[in-house]
């Protein structure tokens, strides 16, 4: 089998993984920043249809569908945070939960919109792979930078403890709805480049499944870093390729790996790597410290 | 029709107040969000599936033994699952990844088993009567559903305050360390709740699957987002808030199926839920857990 | 030393006569085999694609020397794998068609794949959106639209039905364009639509539902679900006091024993019409439903019949086509398909115009607990 049709028959899982490291980056953002949410999914598909329903219906091109999805998800994540800042634990999770259910509920209720339970095709295929690359570098650079900046550190100090970053000054309820927003912005750019690159999309793609799936990806590459969400993307949408052979087994092992990570490695893959890399590297250059001179 | 369907929504509401049960005895003890719940309570229905069918049990045998089964898988849950985490002092996020993860595991060893069909106990499993008055209808098996609810609530509010035994469990659940000074092994305790917590999850899932004519590997899916939204509305941890709310989530649910849309009724019961997250997170009632609110 | 050469030259012979004429033709399936709809397509699936196989390569109707090979693989019901799939088979494992691909929700997306990458695809679907990116895609059912016709036919001129209720999975795409045709076919007749109820296939309690009904007066109860689901409606309907005299109807998709299994005593009586039916009278099916009846005990259903007559269907197409037949020439062999000998309907099955099967469908109807095959008129 030539190189081309090995590349040819697998740029579509390349394509998979580029927009659902989005979707996990998005996800990474929530975790990174201490909220306890789970809307990625619910972003996912709020961008997807507003990307579909505006390229089909406008004239404006696919650029105008990317910018809308970006502000719905963006309001959306702004809208989620206000009733949820005021909570802690495991309220926002099940809130959010509560959230990407109410959103394929509507998606599928409203049919004159929304196409219901067939949902919308005949989307044009426009973001190929090259766009995707860009894409997510673009994303990827937009974290590198806000993790460097106030934002970032304003992140992990309320991720680390939110009494001890109050009591610091750090205000955050404005930094929740930050995180949010920028949470569902992204979220919402997956799922627009997601109708763009596959044709259709149904209400079903965005549920429970999805949003397991996020969890599970930056769980397991990694909850400090952009890597890890990438790479966890990677991993969970390669194996099932590999894994074919073992069929059924395939859900299985996701179970058992979310256990086994979680318990046994939860810093995530990426995280455990770095931490195990600086570790032998200061073994190999320890820092000695300076020799007093009796005086 | 209105009167008939107030029997509906209790019977319904009796339904989610049993699976809901479970899962709020062991939020309520040890903040403990377990996503493998649904899971516990549909093997309690394949167990009793499989005794009545090849191995020809009287129903009432196969009901006990498939309390008792649910109640060891639980066990091992917490064994396998819950423990190591808490060895390891994971966070909340970990412990519900983690039981996403025993989740997935346990509903597909139930698809392999079940071959994925969607199975009913045999037509003379229980005698079905149907009782009518004044133009009411109530069949035996939802007076039984409602039965088991009532004698399940009364018993485990009786084990909890009046045995020793459940004097141990609500120590550990209020101070953990504290409760060791006094000489509580709190490995034990947690057992005892999750052993409770399966039982009452396998009673539901046998009762349910014979009244409801289904019993599959995805009967937990659907119903475990209805007793999250119970157990929160109920307040975490109380059990009589969970009855209360049960039936008022089961009552709200039918008139809506009844009077306006059933596609809407998932979208309105999660309505509620962020409404009552804003206004009254704690519940109707408060449980042994309040959730410290920050500024 | 004669020997010798002798020996050689036979080895030559048969080497030369297996080159030339050895042919395997692969074709790609996909199957739910797990995931939420492995339940209703799934491994009954694989046993009606294996005895296709199988019958094929016995029978030599492909012609000397050539075989053809299924390649099985479980799209788990997702799209995401359902694409990845069909391009692996397309590009790496150059199959020279696709089948399955159970149901629009994978079928549509996997359309524009067949187009881009030239093979034709025979979807297990009926969705315009398997057809209309191009002439690659093929649609194993007709319109949901002609689909519905049958049982409005049905209901309103045999059966005397003036009012009827609808309860139909608003999860599943098929479901929903069959109720929308019902409902505009229905009216445009001049009956009424009393009701018309979304459920999903995870539902069990349908108490509040049934309740409903058992307060409104209609003359039937039309259930679009898979058969397990619909099953239970109807028997929950029947309990929450809904008359003997409301006629039943099912979607063709019920067809299956499981609709007996859990319906019991509530679906006697219960008219469907269907592609395929275990009953039909055809000699293709009756040897189809004994060597079915040999592995798994149990009777094809319509995913198992679908399977089957797809490959048959691809089978018909390949041998049309000629020795040494590209995809180009297999398409069109696919097309033009007239009036084959198929287990679907009444034993003939073409493609028209627009690439959707053409065929007549059957009517089964449920007494004492078993689907008797009826004549539609």
């Amino acid at each position: 089998m030539t190189m081309l049709a090995f590349v040819s028959s697998y740029t579509p899982l390349f394509d998979l993984v580029l927009i659902y490291s989005l979707i996990a980056l998005s996800q990474y953002v929530s975790f990174r920043g201490g909220v306890l949410s789970l809307a990625p999914a619910g972003f996912t598909l709020i961008g997807a249809y507003t990307g579909a329903i505006m390229i089909k219906s406008t004239g404006l091109g696919a650029m105008a569908g990317i910018c809308a999805s970006i502000a719905m998800g963006a309001c959306a994540g702004l809208l989620l945070a206000l009733p949820l800042a005021r909570l802690r634990g495991v309220f926002p999770a099940i809130a959010t939960i509560g959230f990407v259910q109410i959103v394929v509920s509507l998606a599928l209720y409203a049919e004159p919109l929304t196409g219901g339970a067939v949902g919308l095709t005949a989307i044009p295929k426009v973001a190929t792979t090259p766009c995707l690359v860009a894409a997510l570098a673009a994303v990827v650079g937009l974290l590198s930078v806000i993790n460097r900046s106030n934002v970032g550190s304003a992140f992990d100090a309320i991720r680390q403890d939110v009494t001890v970053a109050e009591s610091l000054g750090i205000r955050v309820a404005h930094y929740y709805r930050v995180n949010f927003a920028l949470s569902g912005a992204i979220g919402a750019v997956a799922g627009c480049l997601l109708a763009y690159n596959t044709y259709a999309i149904t209400p079903e793609e965005f549920g429970f499944g999805m949003l397991v799936f996020a969890a599970t990806a930056v769980i397991l590459g990694g909850r400090s870093s952009i890597a890890g969400a990438i790479i966890g993307t990677a991993i969970l949408l390669v194996l099932p390729e590999l894994a074919r052979p073992l069929h059924d087994q395939r859900l299985l092992m996701q179970g058992a790996l979310l256990i086994v990570i979680i318990t046994y490695l939860p810093q995530g893959i990426v995280d455990t790597a770095r931490e195990l890399l600086r570790q032998r590297r200061s073994v190999r250059h320890p820092v000695v410290p300076a020799r007093k001179v009796a005086a | 029709m209105f009167t008939q369907q107030i029997i509906n929504g209790i019977v319904t509401g009796a339904v989610y107040a049993l699976l809901a049960l479970g899962l709020t005895l062991v939020f309520g003890m040890h903040r403990i969000l377990n996503f493998a719940h649904g899971a516990v309570f549909m093997w309690g229905g394949l167990i009793g599936y499989y005794l009545v069918t090849a191995a020809n049990f009287p129903f009432w045998a196969a009901f006990v033994c498939a309390m008792v089964g649910a109640g060891l898988i639980s066990i091992c849950l917490d064994l396998l699952v819950f423990r190591p985490l808490r060895r390891r002092k994971g966070d909340e996020l970990s412990t519900i990844v983690a039981s996403i993860g025993a989740n997935l595991v346990l509903i597909t060893i139930a698809q392999q088993v079940t071959n994925a069909q969607s199975l009913r106990f045999p037509f003379d499993t229980f005698p079905l009567e149907f009782y009518r008055a004044y133009g009411l209808q109530i069949s035996s098996l939802q007076v039984v559903i409602i039965v088991t609810v009532v004698l399940m609530v009364g018993g485990l509010l009786v084990y909890l305050f009046k045995t020793p035994l459940g004097a141990q469990v609500r120590a550990v659940s209020i101070d953990e360390p504290a409760s060791t000074l006094l000489g509580v092994n709190p490995a034990r305790v947690y057992l005892q709740t999750f052993f409770l917590s399966g039982m009452l999850a396998g009673a539901a899932g046998a009762i349910i699957g014979l009244t409801f004519n289904s019993i599959s590997y995805t009967m937990g899916e659907s119903l475990m987002l209805q007793a999250f939204v119970v157990i929160i509305l109920g307040g975490l941890g109380s059990i009589v808030g969970t009855v209360a709310a049960g039936v008022l989530i089961g009552m709200i649910q039918t008139l809506v199926t009844a009077y306006i849309s059933s596609e809407l009724s998932d979208a309105i019961l999660f309505g509620i839920l962020f409404i009552v997250l804003l206004v009254r997170p704690n519940g109707i009632f408060a449980g042994f857990h309040v959730e410290h609110r920050a500024a | 030393m004669k020997l010798g050469r002798l020996l050689l030259a036979v080895l030559a012979g048969v080497v030369l006569v297996d080159v030339v004429h050895a042919e395997e033709i692969v074709v790609g399936v996909q199957i739910p085999l797990s995931g939420p709809v492995a339940a209703i397509a799934g491994p009954r699936a694989r046993h009606g694609v294996d005895i296709a196989v199988q019958e094929i390569n016995s029978s030599g109707m492909l012609g000397p020397g050539r075989t053809i090979k299924a390649l099985i693989e479980d799209n788990a019901g997702d799209k995401t794998q359902a694409i990845t799939l069909a391009n692996r088979f397309m590009s790496s494992d150059k199959v020279s068609a696709l089948i399955g691909v159970f149901g629009s929700g994978l079928s549509v997306p996997v359309a524009p794949i067949a187009n881009d990458l030239k093979t034709p695809f025979l979807a297990f679907g009926s969705s315009p959106g398997i057809v209309e990116p191009g002439p690659w895609g093929f649609c194993l059912f007709y319109q949901s639209e002609k689909q519905v016709a049958i049982t409005s036919d049905l209901a309103m001129g045999r059966l005397g039905v003036r009012s009827l209720a609808i309860i139909f999975d608003k999860t599943n795409d098929g479901s929903v364009r069959m109720k929308n045709s019902l409902e505009a076919q229905v009216r445009a007749r001049g009956g009424q639509i009393v009701s018309s109820d979304g459920i999903t296939p995870t539902d069990t309690n349908f108490g509040p539902l049934a309740t409903k009904l058992a307060s409104m007066k209609f003359d039937a109860l039309y259930v679009e679900s898979n058969p397990a689901v619909g099953a239970n409606v109807f028997v929950q309907v029947r309990q929450a006091g809904v008359g003997p005299n409301v006629k039943f109807l099912g979607a063709p998709q019920m067809n299956s024993p499981v609709l007996m299994q859990i319906g019991g005593k509530a679906v006697d009586g219960m008219f469907m019409p269907t592609p395929y039916h275990a009953g039909m009278p055809s000699p293709e099916n009756k040897a189809f439903v004994d060597e079915f009846r040999k592995r798994t005990s149990s009777d094809p259903d319509l995913p198992s019949g679908g399977y089957y007559a797809s490959m048959m269907l691809i089978a018909h197409a390949i041998r049309n086509a000629g020795p040494g037949a590209d995809r180009q020439k297999i398409r069109d062999a696919l097309a033009a398909l007239k009036n084959t000998p198929s287990v679907l309907g009444q034993g003939k099955y073409s493609f028209d115009v627009q690439r959707f099967g053409e065929y007549q469908d059957g009517l089964v109807q449920i007494a004492d607990g078993k689907a008797k095959y009826v004549p539609l008129n």
